[in-house]
């Protein structure tokens, strides 16, 4: 993958962060209901944010 | 008990602070920085995680289950286009050596100095609730810990510990001076600060680590365990989602947005991301480190909260203390004192870097331009100025403390921690609108900047701070209720009658929108001037430009050298300046024993080595005091750099390409002529290649003609008698002798005409060499009766460098030749060698039939005798001269013939003879 499109995955990424921490997607896991002892609402925010910062290093880091 | 440890404790840590700075700068003196790597890079943005997210997550978190978070998610979001937003940032601070956000205002905006006083003011104004904050957690925290054993959530113990609050201020304000004005020079790297910014990012996650484990594992069965019993009550349920209790997905959003912009533009963040990155490709690292850490230290929030609301669940105690109040409640005090300590360095960080950068923003951007717009201030005289700015530093930074001191004691005493940084990041929010505008949009002028900024800056202040005024233990008075004067719309939490929201998202909405409608609008209306399109152009189209772009010169003036190194001694002291001026002349070329006018390009060097300590706005201040400016005329500044004069530059570009193009079509013309000749020459060529092939064919197919007749003869008559057969086998043998006598010479020619022949170069004693020669010709002269004599200079040093072998060749062709063309009787062969200057000249001559001028000419072309051909066949190939033409010619020498036509042919060649030679 090149650097340019590296950078605009970061776009794409930035993007779908909006999108994974805003209304329709954060109500459709805001319950109470514990999976693993952890509250789903909870565990939903820890993995969105997880899984950005993943994508982050993916494409910063990833050589080629 | 404990509180007298606490205090030699806390001690101990400030003086390992210092130990750690000091490192830093003694190991960057020496070129051995220990914070030029991406680690340490983003943890000293950890900076952002103050006593707010120590103490008052867990305090909001009480209150609104997850609603601590959004504050962690903007960040998290932006960072991901810190690669294209903080990297700009990052080269434009670089390439204008900008010192403070204040600065970087000043400087884009035409290097304003109202502008950046009034940056500088909201600034110190916006963050003076953020440090009555930590100072509010901290003395909290030390009351807590100085009363233990006291009962926790005993009436008396409350946040605002009476004085305590003022002596943790004079301690911060003595630590912060003591640690962030040690140095004058802003614009080199702080490395001792950021070595110890980056420890106490480290000290602070590892005991909120320490005490969210000890809290989750120890006091209760796990996080699980924890969450498992809030489900079981009615009154902590509601705190595991969001809803309208806790957070409503529209706060949630705005905090979101709001903590984006405060990443970007706190001072603190802008001071470490912005000013301290030694290597832009550190971003790189920390747009994913940084969230990381953000998300790490958050792990433990709620659950401590939790545990505090279950713990605490009678008992008057304060939220946001309950990360020391459960491990006192637990009577563990050496945790406890671990976690002051954590929540001492989430203070210290954010007091250290915030009056860092408020305090150079003071001096540098609000107090130097005045003092020396004021004349009080005259870089023209003696004096050292560079004391008076680490004055007004230190100064400045003992009035911010003061000034938060005095915010956290009129304001509400029930105001959580995070509403308290809430105000402060609403503040900072302001600045986005012109800085965004200012690094991407070329349009945004001084004036609608600064109306952008006032408007915002005045809604701000009038719908949350002074609100705060008027909001005692929570209760509003009549101000907040009616409105001034009774008028119900101008309520400071309801202008305009806008209802619904809580009052932190109805200051940002209306200030903002102030803010921007100002900064447009107004940039709209108004015209930049020409040193505020040029800095826009800087940097908007920083990437465009080289790194250290001295390129544009907008001002032009003249000054001498020594009034230029004198202001510089006076702000940057006699060695530094030294130094510059050095690396200066060094690098440019320049002699200051023989420069006494300063150019404009040193000029505008000193100006940024001076905005460098002072900021753009002064340093242009101070210039000016010293220079006499000549005005730029419109017209050179539209040349340099208005987009009109982009326009002219194109007309002259055009203009110039016009003359390019007729002057390559005149190039043209002559290559047309000289491709013509080449083609020519080509055409030529080939002809001769086709003669060639014709000749050779044909020289071939003589030879082999004669072979085949014969042959055919003895074939057929096998009855011939011996003598006749005999003869004819010796006409067959001497053909076809001729004939691998022609393939060779061909093949010759061939090699020597593409250069692949090869030549082993030795010397060659040219004496030795014609007596040998001779020798070999000897028996084809005594057949014709020649004979061949010589006359060889005595010096036996007639040696060239040469193949032997190949001259040779040369010797023995024209001895054949002179043979050949001698009468039958009474030839003679003369053959001379002598020097001739630098050459050794060879003579072969006969007494001949001579040859024709005519002859002369082609007998050096391929298979062109001379003579007679009526003559009887020739006696060669055709191929010997043009090979040994050839050959001289390869050693640098010539070969040509002289003759009369009836008194003999001399062939004469020369060689070089070898330069040292002595003659």
């Amino acid at each position: 993958m090149s650097r340019d499109v590296r950078h605009q995955w970061l776009v794409v990424i930035f993007g779908l962060g909006c999108l994974l921490f805003s209304f329709p997607l954060l109500a459709l896991f805001n319950h109470a209901a514990l999976i693993f002892g952890v509250p789903l609402s909870v565990l939903y925010v820890f993995a969105a944010w997880l899984v950005v910062i993943g994508l982050t290093f993916l494409s910063h880091e990833r050589r080629n | 008990m404990i509180g007298g440890v606490m205090i030699v404790v806390a001690l101990a840590y400030l003086g390992v602070l210092f130990a750690i700075a000091y490192y830093g700068d003694w190991r960057a003196e020496r070129g051995r920085s220990i914070i030029n790597n991406p680690y340490v890079y983003a943890l000293s943005m950890g900076v952002y995680c103050t006593a707010w997210t120590y103490y008052g997550s867990v305090g909001r978190a009480a209150s609104s289950g997850l609603g601590f978070l959004p504050i962690y998610i903007g960040p998290t979001l932006i960072a991901v286009l810190w690669w294209f937003v903080l990297r700009k940032m990052v080269r434009i601070s670089r390439v204008n050596r900008i010192t403070t956000i204040a600065d970087f205002m000043a400087s884009r905006y035409g290097k304003s100095t109202s502008l950046g006083g009034l940056v500088t003011v909201i600034a110190v104004v916006g963050i003076v609730p953020y440090i009555s904050l930590q100072l509010d957690a901290v003395s909290a925290s030390f009351t807590l810990l100085w009363q233990h054993p006291q009962p926790v959530g005993a009436p008396s113990v409350t946040r605002s510990g009476l004085d305590t609050a003022l002596w943790v201020t004079l301690g911060m304000a003595a630590f912060a001076v003591l640690f962030g004005t040690r140095h004058l020079d802003v614009t080199e790297h702080h490395e001792g600060l950021v070595a110890a910014i980056a420890f106490e990012s480290i000290v602070k996650l590892a005991a909120f680590l320490t005490v969210g484990v000890f809290v989750s594992f120890v006091l209760f069965g796990g996080p699980a365990d924890l969450f498992g019993q809030a489900q079981q009550d009615p009154a902590l349920a509601g705190l595991l989602t969001l809803n309208d209790a806790t957070l409503d997905y529209g706060q949630w959003a705005w905090l979101t947005g709001l903590s984006m912009l405060a990443i970007l533009f706190l001072p603190r963040q802008f001071q470490m991301a912005v000013l301290e990155n030694m290597d832009e490709q550190h971003i790189r690292k920390a747009s994913w480190l940084f969230p990381l850490y953000l998300l790490v230290i958050n792990l433990f929030v709620l659950p401590i909260a939790l545990a505090g609301l279950i713990t605490f669940r009678n008992q008057p105690m304060d939220a946001d203390l309950y990360v020391l109040g459960l491990p006192l409640m637990a009577g563990s005090e050496l945790l406890a004192l671990f976690v002051f300590i954590g929540g001492l360095s989430a203070a210290t960080s954010m007091v250290i870097v915030d009056t860092v950068a408020l305090s150079t923003m003071v001096s540098n951007d609000l107090m130097m331009p005045l003092l020396l717009q004021l004349r009080i201030l005259r870089p023209g005289e003696r004096g050292d100025y560079g004391g008076v700015l680490l004055a007004i530093r230190r100064v400045a930074i003992v009035v911010i403390m003061l000034l938060g001191y005095v915010y956290f004691r009129v304001t509400d005493d029930a105001a959580s921690l995070v509403s308290i940084g809430l105000i402060s990041f609403a503040a900072v929010a302001q600045f986005a609108p012109a800085f965004l505008g200012g690094i991407y949009w070329k349009g945004g002028t001084r004036a609608g900047a600064l109306a952008g900024l006032i408007s915002g800056f005045l809604v701000w202040a009038y719908t949350l701070p002074l609100a705060t005024l008027h909001s005692i233990s929570g209760a509003p008075d009549a101000f907040l209720l009616n409105g001034p004067w009774g008028i119900a719309w101008l309520r400071p939490y309801n202008l305009f009658g806008l209802t619904g929201m809580d009052p932190v998202a109805h200051a940002l909405f209306w200030s903002l929108f102030a803010n921007i409608a100002a900064y447009v609008g107004v940039s709209l209306l108004t015209r930049p001037t020409v040193l505020e399109q040029g800095q826009a152009a800087r940097f908007v189209d920083v990437f465009n430009y080289a790194t250290n772009s001295d390129a544009v010169f907008l001002w032009r003036g003249t000054a001498t050298v020594q009034a230029l190194r004198s202001l510089l001694e006076r702000f940057l002291g006699v060695a530094r300046t030294e130094r510059l001026l050095d690396d200066y002349a060094h690098r440019r070329g320049v002699d200051w024993a023989a420069t006494q006018q300063a150019d404009a390009e040193l000029v505008q060097h000193a100006e940024r080595m001076l905005a460098g300590a002072m900021g753009a706005a002064s340093a242009r201040v101070a210039i000016a005091s010293v220079v006499q400016e000549e005005r730029l005329s419109m017209d050179e500044v539209l040349r340099i750099l208005d987009e009109t004069s982009q326009v002219r530059a194109y007309s002259r570009q055009l203009e110039s390409r016009t003359q390019q193009l007729e002057q390559k079509s005149r190039e043209l013309e002559a290559a047309t002529t000289e491709l013509r000749a080449a083609n020519e020459r080509l055409q030529e060529l080939d002809r001769l290649k086709d003669d060639f092939i014709s000749t050779v064919t044909h020289e071939l197919r003589t030879p082999l003609t004669s072979i085949r007749a014969f042959s055919e003869i003895l074939h057929d008559n096998p009855t011939l008698d011996p003598e006749r057969r005999m003869r004819f086998l010796a006409i067959i043998l001497k053909e076809s002798e001729r004939l691998t006598r022609l393939i060779n010479q061909v093949l010759d020619l061939a090699k020597l005409e593409s250069g692949a022949a090869e030549w082993n170069t030795t010397e060659v004693n040219m004496t030795t060499l014609i007596g040998e020669a001779i020798t070999a010709s000897g028996g084809m002269a005594a057949e014709k009766g020649v004979q061949i004599s010589t006359e060889l200079e005595a010096e036996p040093s007639l040696t060239v460098w040469a193949d032997r072998d190949r001259i040779m060749q040369v010797m023995l062709n024209l001895l054949s030749n002179a043979v050949k063309f001698c009468p039958t009787e009474g030839g003679r062969v003369l053959v001379s060698a002598a020097r001739q200057g630098r050459w050794l000249v060879v003579r072969v001559a006969d007494n001949g039939q001579g040859i024709t001028r005519e002859d002369q000419k082609v007998i050096f072309d391929k298979f062109r005798q001379g003579g007679d051909q009526r003559r009887g066949r020739p006696q060669g190939t055709g191929l010997g001269l043009p090979i040994s033409a050839q050959i001289i010619d390869h050693f640098g020498g010539k070969l040509w013939v002289e003759s009369t036509p009836g008194e003999g042919a001399t062939f004469i060649f020369t060689l070089p003879l070898p330069a040292d030679d002595k003659p």
